[in-house]
């Protein structure tokens, strides 16, 4: 007869003297009863542990400034300047790491509404006293005067610089690009659509496609221009004006448009008649808002994943990521620049390699158990301010309203009134 | 035999590609792919104008293979795939097909392919399990397992794994019951008479003794070591690793039989992770060795029968904060996380399985008021009308009901008036009515 029986000794799970034991695993399912339940518990547990270390505040950056913060600029080619620009005309350059301010002046004499950096780690600026400066802030001490000074006829309300070419562009009532190696000239280049007039409030150069510039105006267009044809593309009039683009860096054809009507609007360059919904940079969007509070989107989902707030942050007028992802900076009326986390329950530091472990496993556990009623609902929930929930029912109600209106004309009314799609509605009108 | 004959039949054109296929490796020297036959995938870009060799072999003119065959790595690792999707999956797939979401699809797809991934990753970590399982095997076609006694496997085995075997001799105290924890570390034993014992058996440390001196039923381990519950006299006792006694239960009505003379065995259980059955019985306790009757190769995480100190207080931690709750327990212990199909009027139905539907129902009711009779007030009728809408049928009922049919026959016999044609018009009339 062949008789074997199980034989284990117990010194080699535990060597005699020592206290590390060893953990052998067998990944049979038979020997883990009820799977499902336990990873569902788990996914609860971890979900309810990732709201409890939401901590999303890290810092204010220095003493702020003294009127509130109109424009923030991250310098592309490092990881620790920021520039900020004030009501009263000071831009202040920070350094992330010592939180605190490495460099100040009194740039103009009233609101700063524009500041980007140079390829050489120049900080130009414009404001609405008709002037666009350039600083050195990393040689220069703070209060000297400007290395180059540009003078235009209207006041500026926006720039934006070229990636490759020594070349920005300023916003007033028309386009205007001018040649950084020539100080106080002329603007190389001005562009505007033909038969529009109204003041443009914002501006942005695609940093991909490095000759295509979007510009909103308060007339509430949205026009495309090809720096080497030097003209228009395209021209979209939304129902609302528009306050702030974005384009993606990721995927190039992607813009993102803040509107005045409470929501982003993310359009596909390549075919403008259609907005598509919500928006990113590259994945995720920051948004500053005037509901003092600051919102963050995913790319392609139609809500915002986290919303931060302080009681005494005022309203927001500027927001943008770090460029390592994993922080925010936003600029409010109250002065102050704030550093946020972009996750608010993520810890930078050193983590052990168990810990990371964790980490990632609760994460996949999040978005394997995420429809899940109770887990969706502790991972969506947030306090918000009194006035901003109470802005959502109204806004929630109003809309409510319309579209109650429009069903019973439908209802009741001539046939064939088509339904159309919010994306759809909200552009009145495109011009090629 | 010409070309075009040949390329007619399909297992002529299969057995040429072979042919070709060896003379590829001859001249290539890939003998490494002659053994597993891949070499059919090298086939796959060969072009040439001359359709015969000069040895009167067909060369394959064709681009990729025949049809859709496999190659023979593909069929291995598509077999592979399918042995650890059985053992390792969770359960059959998603038709992609049915999903109409592209971006829903796109995301399913990644998801489905991550669980073959894993599933397969489960399979190779199989080459890291420590421990096969023990067998009893008949060498010759006259031995039988079954007449293998203990002492000759005491024999066989280890000396550390003979030691497992054991016997406890308790006279006087049995019968006797016995539960392993669940890591199979340690045993509780618990005689009818009140002896109660833990141990770490394969050390043969005593835990705690207890002498109750009133009748012990049960006991059991809770989910650790460090917890037993012993159903007493009247209350179940919960007794820690100690032996102090630190919660009674409500009274609870015995739930063990007991009777019986002899040799009785009160409990078996096989011991977790060890080829051990645990037998309690009137004379004390039998530890009996049965070689492959464990799971050889355990889960740290999971149970762990060699855990210290410090792991267990770990996993106690660990355990309590992955507790499920109530709702999670079902029959299904899978249902968590799936969608519930069932439609709103399946379930109607099944809220009650007796519930006549359609045709049935309707002719239910139909008889119900043809049959109803005129008296109303029978004490039939009347027991039936108080009790008989309970659901509960006894001996009671059951007469009265059996009394109510036979008067309902009769009344309907006396109506056709089928005793009248037995006896004829004449004497119908002399006839009992009912009777």
């Amino acid at each position: 007869m062949k008789i074997k029986a199980l034989t284990r000794s117990t010194s080699s799970y535990q060597a005699p003297g020592s206290d590390v034991a060893r953990h052998p695993r067998n990944l049979d399912p038979a020997i883990h009863p009820f799977e499902r339940a336990r990873e569902y518990t788990r996914a609860l547990n971890a979900t309810k542990l990732d709201r409890m270390f939401a901590a999303p505040f890290v810092a204010q950056l220095g003493r702020g400034h003294v009127d509130g913060v109109y424009t923030l600029a991250k310098d592309p080619s490092a990881l620790d300047r920021f520039a900020s620009g004030s009501g009263d005309g000071v831009l202040k350059v920070w350094d992330l790491p010592s939180q605190s301010e490495v460099w100040q002046t009194q740039a103009h004499d009233n609101l700063v509404k524009g500041m980007c950096w140079t390829h050489d780690q120049k900080l130009l600026s414009c404001g609405s006293d008709k002037t666009v400066k350039l600083y050195d802030p990393y040689n220069g001490t703070s209060s000297t005067a400007p290395i180059a000074t540009w003078l235009g006829q209207n006041s500026f309300t926006g720039i934006t610089r070229h990636r490759t070419d020594p070349t920005f562009a300023v916003s007033s009532s028309a386009i205007s690009l001018y040649d950084l190696s020539r100080p106080s000239s002329t603007p190389t280049q001005t562009l505007g659509w033909p038969t529009s007039i109204d003041t443009i409030t914002c501006l942005s150069l695609n940093q991909t496609e490095t000759s295509i510039l979007a510009s909103c105006a308060t007339d509430r267009s949205l026009v495309l221009y090809d720096l080497r044809t030097a003209s228009p593309l395209h021209r979209s009039v939304l129902t609302l004006a528009s306050n702030a683009i974005a384009w993606n860096p990721m995927e190039a054809f992607n813009l993102a448009l803040a509107n005045e009507d409470h929501n982003i609007y993310l359009f596909d360059m390549r075919n403008l008649s259609r907005a598509l919904n919500f928006s990113p940079t590259g994945e995720e969007l920051v948004s500053a808002s005037y509901d003092r509070s600051v919102r963050l989107w995913k790319r392609n989902l139609g809500h915002s994943r986290d919303v931060y707030h302080t009681k005494r942050m005022q309203r927001v007028f500027s927001a943008c990521w770090t460029p390592d992802n994993k922080y925010i900076l936003s600029g409010s009326d109250d002065g102050n620049v704030r550093l946020w986390r972009s996750n608010a329950s993520a810890r930078s530091g050193v983590k052990s390699a168990r810990q990371r472990q964790k980490l990632e496993y609760d994460d996949a556990l999040r978005e394997r158990y995420k429809h899940m009623p109770e887990v969706k609902r502790i991972a969506r929930h947030r306090h918000v301010p009194k006035q901003v929930k109470r802005a959502g029912e109204i806004k929630r109600e109003e809309l409510g309203g319309i579209k109650r209106r429009e069903e019973n004309e439908r209802k009741n009314g001539k046939k064939g009134i088509e339904r159309r799609s919010d994306r759809v509605k909200m552009v009145l009108a495109t011009e090629q | 035999m010409p070309k075009a004959a040949r390329w007619n039949s399909r297992t002529e054109v299969f057995r040429d590609f072979f042919e070709v296929d060896f003379d590829i490796e001859k001249l290539s020297g890939i003998h490494e792919l002659s053994k597993h036959g891949g070499a059919v995938k090298s086939m796959a870009g060969l072009e040439t104008t001359d359709l015969v060799k000069a040895n009167g072999q067909v060369r394959a003119q064709r681009k990729g293979p025949p049809t859709a065959q496999l190659s023979v790595e593909d069929a291995a690792a598509k077999k592979r795939q399918e042995e650890a999707s059985r053992k390792y999956g969770r359960g059959k797939g998603i038709e992609l097909k049915n999903v109409k979401d592209r971006k829903a699809r796109g995301t399913l797809k990644a998801l489905e392919e991550r669980y073959k991934e894993s599933a397969l990753k489960a399979k190779e970590a199989e080459i890291l399990l420590e421990h096969d399982s023990g067998f009893l095997e008949p060498e010759g076609e006259l031995e039988r397992t079954y007449k293998v006694r203990q002492d000759a496997i005491q024999k066989d085995v280890g000396v550390e794994t003979a030691k497992k075997g054991f016997e406890l001799k308790l006279e006087g105290m049995g019968p006797y019951t016995c539960d392993y924890t669940r890591n199979g570390r340690d045993l509780l034993l618990a005689g009818r008479k009140g002896h109660v014992a833990t141990m770490d058996w394969r050390s043969g440390k005593l835990g705690c003794e207890l002498q109750l001196g009133e009748t012990v039923r049960d006991a059991k381990w809770l989910h650790n070591n460090q917890y037993f519950a012993v159903a007493q006299k009247r209350n179940v006792y919960i007794y820690d690793h100690h032996g102090v006694e630190i919660h009674a239960l409500d009274s609870l009505s015995p739930y063990m039989a007991w009777g019986g003379e002899g040799q009785h065995i009160e409990r078996v259980r096989w011991c977790p992770f060890e080829d051990v059955l645990g037998v309690g019985h009137d004379k004390g306790y039998s530890s009996l060795l049965v070689p492959g009757a464990g799971e050889p190769n355990f889960d740290a995480l999971e149970a762990n029968p060699y855990e210290n100190a410090k792991g267990r207080q770990e996993a106690e931690v660990k355990a309590l904060l992955n507790k499920l709750q109530p709702e999670m327990i079902s029959l299904d212990p899978d249902f968590v996380g799936k969608l519930d199909t069932v439609s709103n009027q399946q379930r109607q139905v099944e809220r009650d399985l007796d519930r006549k539907t359609g045709v049935e129902a309707e002719r239910e009711r139909v008889e119900k008021l043809r049959n109803r009779g005129r008296g109303k007030n029978s004490s039939l009728r009347k027991f039936l009308r108080k009790k008989g809408n309970q659901n509960v049928v006894d001996e009671h009922k059951m007469r009265v009901i059996e009394m109510r049919e036979e008067q309902r026959k009769r009344a309907k016999e006396a109506k056709e008036g089928r005793k009248g044609v037995e006896l004829g018009p004449a004497l119908a009339r002399f006839g009992r009515k009912g009777g």
